[in-house]
């Protein structure tokens, strides 16, 4: 009995080790980004990319990836004024190690995402995140700066 | 019998935290910081020209005229707006005769900005800002589109006294910054 007790727990505890040991996934982005001085009158769309290093120890190397934001509504990702409750609505697409951006929907996972097989030690970029305002959401709201927060989600697949 | 089946139920137990563990993906977040600036804008998109028409000598006369403004200073709109005479003196506004230049035709000069009701401002002194206006909103539209303030201008039933008949004008300069 006293065996089979300590036999259950090192099982359970050599288990979960080994699936820590396994299953590393991870994801490098730099610091703030910034879509810089948005000028009234000019209504292109303004674009930021982020470049990410996205690993995992899987050897597939596939994931999924969503994302929310801080001062999200309605499934809507935006950026708040610093001084005022008024917000700017962008939107966020990502390409993985493949060519081609895809829209990514507010906290809804995009699947079968590949890392190109980079493992734990991340050597060079291999997604990108793209944010995007579209040129007449800069009008109709305060002059100054705004901000949002990002987190984006990675999950091995 | 007791013992054989608390091994039994140990690996089972053994199994699920195996079966679960196995479910168990590798997951991370990473948070990255989105900022942007807006640039300050304050401008007049249109403004039409005030015209008294034909003026009997001993009645007054007002003239306006609407205006289209954009700011994103602030949550309303905020502006100062100043209007300076081209003929003006010591800060009255004045229009100059068309043909004999020496003489002049005053009048004053009042503005609107719509938020809360019409209700004109003090007269302007030519040259002076006047502080503390706002449109209410940040128009949705760049540039303006909506009109959103108003111009009057006035001749008093006595300014045309003893002035000689003819044409008169003005220019005015209408400046608007952040407040």
């Amino acid at each position: 009995m006293q065996w089979s007790v300590l036999n259950f727990f090192f099982s359970t505890a050599l288990l979960c080790l080994g699936n820590v040991l396994y299953a590393v996934a991870g994801v490098n982005a730099p610091g703030p980004v910034s879509l810089g001085n948005l000028t009234l009158g000019d209504f292109d769309t303004h674009e930021v990319v982020v470049n990410l290093c996205i690993f995992s120890e899987k050897v597939s190397g596939t994931y999924k990836v969503k994302a929310t934001s801080l001062h999200s509504l309605d499934n809507q990702y935006r950026m708040k004024h610093e001084f005022s409750n008024q917000y700017m609505l962008y939107t966020l697409s990502f390409a993985d190690n493949e060519p081609g951006y895809k829209n990514l929907a507010y906290d809804t996972y995009l699947t079968e995402q590949t890392t190109g097989g980079q493992a734990s030690a991340c050597e060079e970029d291999n997604a990108k995140l793209k944010i995007t305002l579209v040129g007449n959401e800069v009008s109709g709201v305060p002059a100054g700066g705004y901000e949002d927060i990002i987190t984006l989600m990675i999950q091995e697949e | 019998m007791k013992h054989n089946f608390t091994k039994f139920f140990i690996s089972m137990v053994t199994f699920g935290v195996l079966g679960l563990s196995a479910n168990i993906a590798a997951a991370a977040d990473e948070d990255i910081a989105v900022t942007s600036t807006i640039e300050s804008v304050v401008e007049v998109s249109t403004i039409v020209d005030l015209v008294f028409g034909s003026l009997s000598t001993g009645a007054a006369a007002d003239a306006t005229g609407l205006a289209c403004l954009y700011s994103n200073d602030g949550e309303t709109g905020a502006y100062q707006i100043t209007f300076s005479s081209a003929n003006a003196n010591a800060g009255v506004f004045r229009m100059k005769g068309v043909t004999a230049e020496t003489a002049f035709l005053p009048y004053t000069l009042f503005w609107d900005d719509q938020v809360g009701g019409a209700a004109y401002s003090a007269s302007l002194v030519s040259g002076v800002a006047l502080a503390a206006q706002a449109i209410g909103a940040i128009p949705s539209a760049y540039p303006c589109v909506v009109n959103n303030a108003i111009v009057k201008a006035n001749i008093s039933d006595s300014a045309a006294d003893g002035l000689q008949a003819q044409a008169y004008t003005d220019t005015i300069t209408m400046v608007v910054a952040a407040s």
